[in-house]
This record gives C-alpha cells, sequence and structure tokens, in this order.
C-alpha cells in the first residue's frame, strides 16, 4: 500500500477539525512513510498562515501565530522522521495529466487548479489510494479509478 | 532562553516556544547535538523533538519510529480537540477559491 496524501489531510493532522481523529488514526495506520509532494507541502505552510491571517481578521477558526509556529516545526520533524516522505514526480508529466483531468471534470464540477493538480501527482506517483479530505478530489478521484481515504 | 530540567528521570534540553518563533533555527543546534528537546510553551511541555542522528539512522533504516500521534494531538490541543466541528472541507473550499475583485 502507498497512500498520497494531500493538504487538507496534512491540515486536519495538525489541527483540530471535524475528522481530525481520522486524518491521525489514518497516519497511525501506514506501514511506511505517507508521500506528499512539494506541491503539498507548500499549500499546506500557505494554509496555514492563511489561517493565522484569517484569525487576525476576526475569524475565530483561525490560528494564532504561535500554535501554527509549533504545528510546522512539528511538520518540519516528522519530515525528518519520516512520517512524510516528499516524492519528486516528473512534473511535465504531472501538468500532461492535469491538463487532461482539467478537460474531463472542470467544464462539469468547476474544479480548482490545486486540486487537480493533487489528483494528476498522485497518479503520477501511482500510489494506491489518495488521502483527501477534498470532496473535489476525492470525486475526480474516484472518477479516475484512485482509491480515497480516509 | 534556554535551560535544562529533569524528565523521565533524564536531563532533557528544553527551548521555549517564544525562543523558536524568534528564531526558528535556535533548534538547528540542538538537534544535531544528538539529544532530544522539549519544547515548552507557558512553562508545560507542549512537543518533544528527536535529534537529526536519530532521525537519519531511522530514515536510512527506511522504518518509521512509533509515534502516538493521536496522544501527542491531544498533548497540543487539549482532550476536546478530537471533537471539534470545523469543516475542513468548507476551509479549503474558501481556501482555494479565487480572491473576488
Amino acid at each position: 500500500m502507498s497512500a498520497f496524501a494531500e493538504t487538507s489531510c496534512l491540515f486536519a493532522f495538525y489541527f483540530p477539525r471535524a475528522v481530525s481523529e481520522q486524518a491521525v488514526l489514518k497516519i497511525q495506520s501506514l506501514q511506511g512513510s505517507a508521500h506528499i509532494s512539494s506541491l503539498v507541502r507548500y499549500e499546506f505552510q500557505q494554509a496555514v498562515w492563511f489561517e493565522v491571517w484569517r484569525r487576525a481578521n476576526g475569524n475565530l477558526h483561525g490560528l494564532n501565530p504561535t500554535d501554527a509556529q509549533t504545528e510546522l516545526a512539528a511538520f518540519d520533524l516528522d519530515l525528518e522522521q519520516g512520517v512524510w516522505d516528499i516524492a519528486r514526480p516528473d512534473w511535465e508529466s504531472v501538468i500532461v495529466r492535469a491538463q487532461c483531468l482539467t478537460l474531463s471534470h472542470t467544464p462539469r464540477y468547476g474544479m480548482r487548479a490545486l486540486d487537480i493538480l493533487h489528483v494528476a501527482t498522485a497518479q503520477q506517483l501511482a500510489v494506491t489510494e489518495l488521502l483527501s479530505f477534498d470532496t473535489n478530489q476525492r470525486r475526480i478521484a474516484l472518477a479516475e479509478g484512485v482509491a480515497v481515504s480516509p | 532562553m534556554p535551560c535544562i530540567f529533569w524528565h523521565h528521570h533524564c536531563v532533557v534540553k528544553t527551548l521555549a516556544l517564544e525562543d523558536i518563533y524568534a528564531d526558528p533555527h535556535q533548534l538547528d543546534s540542538y538537534l544535531v547535538s544528538g539529544e532530544p528537546v522539549a519544547v515548552v510553551r507557558d512553562g508545560q511541555a507542549v512537543a518533544e523533538f528527536v535529534p537529526h542522528k536519530n532521525a537519519m539512522k531511522i530514515a536510512g533504516e527506511a522504518e518509521r519510529p512509533f509515534i502516538d500521534f493521536r496522544a501527542r494531538f491531544l498533548k497540543m490541543w487539549g482532550p476536546d480537540a478530537l471533537r471539534s466541528e470545523v469543516s475542513v472541507a468548507e476551509q479549503f473550499e474558501e481556501f482555494r477559491r479565487p480572491r473576488e475583485l
């Protein structure tokens, strides 16, 4: 079994969300590292600081800077310990796959670019499952024959 | 400032979270020393980081060390953290939505 975790899964793994228990138990159950991409790593960092900005602008579900820094440090340590593995797909091939997914799904479902790119990355890496809580990504992945979890 | 305290019958170096926030690279010298580091916030340990040397050895063996992620999560966020009702799907729907001009 090999798994590719996209950003919503990482976020729920590190920060309290309704699906955090599912994320934690899923990662706990894996025998080896969960694959991510450098794009997922970047988007996770961006999402964390975006939540800091949301908190600063009055959204109570946002994050304070201290909690953000703590969990980003935990993420870095988890990377070093092999909880996550940054896979290095051939990005040109990922883009070609993404273009195909766009033609198949965006006109009908209004998919976002990053959703498409994460699913295309999972396909390119030939993983057995995509770990995502994103409704759009789960829909595309299932339509393309990629198993989704948790 | 970094300090040392007794923890589980061995000396564990600690760093205040505020110090890491001010300079994230403060961790580096501690981790390469080969000893674990406890991160404290308001006097309470919130995270325990393992040394680089051990981590590299583990990576070389292609094994993942056992970490009780559930316990770690609850330690960081409190006993009710796994009962959050905040939707990550809705959060990312907003996060990825193009900004309205």
